[in-house]
């Protein structure tokens, strides 16, 4: 019997089951009773960031082209001896994947015979088959996907913004790549990257909803080939504390110009990287709540409308809140929002409008305990920020006004800000 | 499945549906207006529902709603609006956290059902107006939402390729309408629409509950039987007339990738076997045009079809390089052809059948998705469960998806063609 941890939260009462498995894989499943469905997802610590790197194995660092771990996702999908759509076409399941700046992720929903969806997820994850010719046929699919994108101005904003953000670290390069850097893939770099991240010391395996801990460890003794930690080393380019650039501006076939505001700061890692995370969210929220004097002022004159909100963006060695909506005058609400953070410096954001934030928060962690999905995506999020599963909810209850006040001195600083905007 | 469904008549055109699952943590209660959709009640309609969702007559401010909301624990007052047949629906939808997760014993759901009859009934009105600041902040925001229509070539392209397939419906209109409509609109003539959809709508109301001890339906009867009510019953299922020629329409725009929009349509009346036909054509990722003209001859990223109940029509989007929309067109025409053939596997036709299913069975774990399931039955005149929604579709018989595809006709092929003469990348103004 593996050693099993079970994981619970006290108000909500959900619990998880964590096991690290013999074969090196780290597996959390969450009974969920009276639900139907079954959520599942396995994933590796690789994403679009990840492009230099060596094993123990390896004497020098291998540099990759920039979009190869989305293309090596695209392309596990086909195994040597059939499509796996295919697979799970028999099971009824609905399967995707999806890459990221820190990670790709296989995932399937079912309701009914979970249990062959995830030998079929654990099967195909772990056969990579890549030749020459498929790699060829995948180039115009991705292409016309990074066509797809680069027509998104939402997309160029963001990207713009990471752009002047940062100066070397990869964040600032597109998940998906570029036509010219997939042009570079080919079968072997793919084995590479294959062989070096989709290691189950590296991956985990989260499943939750209508399932049984001991059908899915079962399986996962009868699926999971035992590996050897490689030793694996990702290093990023010396990321200065200084913007790359003040501002970017792009133009584009928009009917009202948009805009992303981004203010740099010191990532984290691990528990204290989270707190960071959480307390950056409550200041982001709290700077631009609708009963502020910023707030009413902005929309009153026009400046922002209802799809003004913030956000906070970190991971690996990158951590910016943004701030972004739809504007004719960008440029105005940028100054503006920098002037509101000196003033809050000073003043100290309202006490009320923190209660009611963190209220609001606390309500939207409850909400995400309320599906299969959403509870899966929890415990990746938490996973990948290296907390256990239901640390938010104690983060949220032991904020502090003084937390988020230091939080705000500390994190927005307008010489570490940047404006992108896409207009006509 | 464990859950309990209950549907009655509350009062002559108001119907309220109690759908009770213990595992959630949360309510949702929607209240859905289906009204006649007309080119000019319709934006005025859309308008009504943005200023009823953001104030009523004790919250006076948007600013204010959001705080209170907040205050409630994230909780959600929205409005939407969508097309069914020639119907416009207008819905209302407030979600809160259930009652025993409340900090300080706060009555959350209580307090939202508050807000909501209020921002229904009492709206922010003086001497027939809105309230001018908010009337005014609203007109911005519809102009916003009209103008920014154009920033999502997809959906840009999808409104566009509508206009052409449903010239002279209803369902050509838009819900926003255009700008100088949106200028041009009155407060006075958003108050009337507001209260003729009061008096005239036919009304669905669902509460998704894990304990239903609200007395909702209570709290609802009473405050519609306290207005003035002549309902009228909507147009659920209208298919569309079939064009004698194909409609080719074409424009451009700046962008890299073409988008292009076909619609067959059928009124074929085994709507079950029209969404089967669909679902094997391009909607899962192992359906005929994801598998020829994705993956084997890498024409796009994506190629999907969906079928449009009410209106008998199944549109495929796709989005491809310039040079390539006749050959998407033609490949996709293929496909149609070879089910009309008869050229799709036992296997494949099972497997989408369970494709459905699993989908379906999956609505009961969502509760607003459990709510659509409920009035999409009262939109297509068939109110049943998740279950016998089921057997349906596994009911279906090849012969049958044979028989719609041959009643498929092509009638609109829309194109937005990629313009990149002035295309430009970003300004690398760097320090």
């Amino acid at each position: 019997m593996e050693n099993r941890q079970i994981i619970k939260d006290e108000l909500t009462k959900n619990e998880c089951i964590y096991v690290k498995h013999k074969s090196g894989l780290d597996i959390f499943v969450c009974e969920m009773e009276g639900y139907s469905t079954v959520d599942a997802l396995f994933g590796t610590k690789y994403g679009s960031v990840n492009t230099c790197f060596k094993t123990k194995a390896d004497k020098e660092y291998t540099t990759v082209p920039e979009g190869i771990a989305h293309f090596l996702e695209h392309k596990l999908f086909e195994n040597e001896d059939n499509d796996v759509f295919e697979l799970y076409a028999k099971t009824g399941a609905s399967a995707n994947a999806y890459t990221s700046f820190d990670r790709t992720c296989y995932i399937f929903n079912c309701s009914e015979n979970y249990e062959e969806s995830l030998r079929i997820l654990l099967e195909f994850v772990q056969s990579p088959y890549f030749t020459q010719e498929t790699v060829d046929k995948e180039q115009g699919i991705i292409a016309q996907e990074i066509n797809m994108c680069d027509d998104n101005p939402d997309n160029v904003v963001f990207f713009n913004t990471l752009k002047c953000l940062y100066h070397n670290h990869p964040v600032r390069i597109n998940i998906a790549g570029t036509i010219e850097s997939i042009a570079k893939i080919n079968a072997e770099l793919l084995y590479k990257c294959y062989n070096t991240f989709y290691n189950l010391n590296n991956m985990v395996l989260i499943i939750a909803g209508n399932v049984k801990a001991d059908e899915v460890l079962k399986i996962a003794d009868e699926k999971l080939k035992i590996c050897e930690d490689n030793g694996l080393e990702t290093v990023f380019p010396k990321e200065t504390d200084t913007v790359f650039q003040k501002e970017m501006v792009s133009k584009m076939s928009v009917g009202i110009p948009i805009f992303n505001i981004g203010f740099k700061s010191e990532p984290g890692s691990g528990y204290s990287g989270y707190k960071a995370e959480l307390e950056a969210t409550v200041a982001s929220t709290a700077l631009i709540y609708p009963s502020t004097v910023l707030y009413k002022s902005m929309t009153e004159e026009g400046l922002i409308n209802t799809t003004f909100s913030s956000e906070v963006f970190c991971g690996d060695g990158f951590f910016s809140v943004m701030f972004s909506g739809e504007s004719e005058h960008s440029r105005e609400v940028y100054r503006r929002i920098c002037e509101e953070v000196e003033r809050v410096k000073v003043e100290g954001i309202d006490r009320k409008i923190f209660e009611n934030v963190k209220k609001s928060m606390y309500g939207a962690v409850i909400r995400e305990f309320n599906g299969v999905t959403s509870i899966g995506s929890v415990i990746l999020n938490t996973y990948f920020a290296g907390v256990s599963p239901f640390d938010s909810m104690k983060i949220l209850k032991e904020m502090t006004y003084e937390d988020v006040m230091k939080c705000i001195i500390e994190r927005f600083d307008s010489e570490k800000s940047v404006i992108s905007i896409v207009e006509k | 499945m464990q859950i309990s469904v209950k549907r009655e008549e509350i009062l002559d055109g108001v119907s309220f549906t109690e759908i009770i699952d213990k595992k959630f943590k949360t309510n949702v209660v929607k209240v859905m207006f289906v009204t006649k959709l007309s080119e000019k009640e319709a934006p005025l309609n859309t308008f009504a529902s943005m200023l009823l969702s953001s104030t009523n007559s004790r919250i006076k401010t948007n600013f204010e709603m959001s705080d209170v909301l907040n205050a409630l624990y994230d909780s959600t007052l929205r409005s939407g609006i969508v097309t069914y047949g020639d119907s416009q629906i207008v819905e209302f939808t407030i979600g809160c956290i259930d009652n025993r997760f409340a900090l300080d014993n706060d009555d959350i759901l209580g307090q939202l059902l508050d807000i909501l009859e209020d921002c229904l009934f009492s709206p922010n009105v003086s001497d027939g107006k809105f309230d001018e600041d908010e009337f005014r902040l609203r007109k911005k925001e519809l102009i916003d939402i009209i103008n920014s229509e154009m920033n999502n070539k997809r959906y840009y392209a999808f409104n566009q390729a509508c206009k052409s397939i449903f010239v002279g419906e209803p369902s050509a209109f838009s819900h926003y309408g255009d700008i100088e409509t949106a200028e041009n609109i009155k407060s006075e003539e958003v108050y009337e629409a507001y209260k003729k959809l009061i008096k005239t709508s036919h009304v669905e109301i669902y509460y998704v509950s894990p304990t239903g001890e609200f007395p909702v339906k209570e709290r609802f009867k009473k405050a519609f039987s306290q207005v003035e009510r002549e309902p009228v019953e909507g147009i659920m299922r209208t298919p569309s007339p079939i064009k004698p020629e194909v409609l080719y329409k074409e424009e451009s725009c700046e962008m890299l990738q073409a988008q292009v929009v076909m619609a067959y349509k059928t009124h074929h009346e085994n709507v079950d076997a029209c969404g089967l036909f669909s679902r094997i054509l391009g909607g899962t990722a192992f359906s005929k045009l994801f598998v020829n003209v994705r993956e084997k001859q890498s024409l796009c990223y994506y190629c999907s079809s969906s079928y449009i109940q009410s209106k008998g029509t199944v549109y495929i989007v796709s989005g491809v390089e310039n040079d390539n929309c006749e050959k998407l067109v033609k490949a996709v025409d293929e496909q149609i052809e070879a089910i009309r053939k008869g050229e799709f596997t036992d296997e494949e036709f099972y497997n989408t059948k369970l494709f459905i299913v699993n989908n379906m069975r999956s609505r009961s774990d969502f509760p607003g998705s459990l709510a659509s399931w409920y009035f999409s039955g009262y939109c297509s005149g068939e109110i049943i469960s998740l279950e016998e929604g089921m057997e349906k579709i596994m009911n279906v018989t090849r012969e049958q998806i044979i028989e719609v595809a041959n009643t498929l006709v092509l009638d609109t092929v829309y194109t937005l063609k990629a313009d990149r003469t002035n295309m430009e990348g970003g300004q690398e103004d760097g320090e």
